[in-house]
């Protein structure tokens, strides 16, 4: 069983779920989605999956804007 | 009046024998005496001529030791003069050069401070605006762009 983190800045919708859960199960071998929320991304999402993780979020996108 | 003869022959003789006793004892010595102060001041004359040619020998002598010494004197104090000029040329270069060091690595230094402060001020003022974009940003997206944002995440994931 493969495990993907979630991290958004609100709750995602079931939509959006599902299409995560297809897109990280074809990708990555995702089977399940653990889901916190962190208003402190801002926006977007944090993917981790393992030691590896897809950081989409708006606060990372600014913070390499600063670099 | 009768001459007589025996008394002139004694007077002679008395005369000879006088004569004879004033040349030995008198005479001779006297003119002894007088040779040995003629030779005496003659000596003396000599010495006389030659201490003064000693003199005019020394007076030449210190004549050209003066005038010598007089040469060396503007010598050594036209050398010292120009081994002063050298020094003094030679202290001001090195006063210019060390000025010039001087101000050369001051200027570098401010010119580093300066960048640095340039640098610091650039990040202050960055972190600033993003900080203020972080809490626009925060306050000001509503749950459709959230959504929005979370969809065009996903899209990248697909990619």
């Amino acid at each position: 069983m493969n495990t993907a983190t979630i991290t958004s800045a609100i709750k995602l919708s079931s939509d959006q779920r599902k299409k995560l859960l297809e897109v990280l199960k074809k990708k990555y071998r995702v089977t399940e989605l653990e889901e916190q929320v962190d208003p402190e991304i801002l926006g977007g999402l944090k993917v981790t999956i393992g030691s590896m993780q897809l950081d989409l979020s708006v606060k990372n996108k600014l913070e390499a804007l600063k670099k | 009046m009768d001459i007589q003869i025996a008394q002139i022959i004694f007077q002679l003789i008395n005369f000879g024998v006088v004569a004879g006793a004033l040349t030995v004892l008198l005479y001779k010595p006297i003119l002894k005496t007088l040779k040995q102060r003629a030779e005496k001041i003659a000596e003396s004359q000599k010495a006389a001529e030659q201490i003064l040619a000693e003199k005019d020998e020394l007076d030449r002598v210190k004549k050209q030791e003066l005038e010598k010494a007089k040469k060396e004197s503007v010598q050594l104090v036209s050398t010292a003069s120009k081994e002063a000029e050298e020094k003094k040329s030679e202290l001001m270069a090195n006063a210019r050069k060390e000025v010039k060091a001087y101000v050369e690595s001051e200027k570098e230094k401010w010119e580093k401070e300066k960048a640095q402060m340039m640098k610091n001020f650039q990040k202050e003022l960055r972190d600033a605006v993003f900080l203020v974009t972080e809490k626009v940003i925060s306050k000001g997206i509503d749950e459709k762009t959230h959504g929005k944002l979370i969809d065009e995440s996903i899209a990248t994931l697909a990619k």
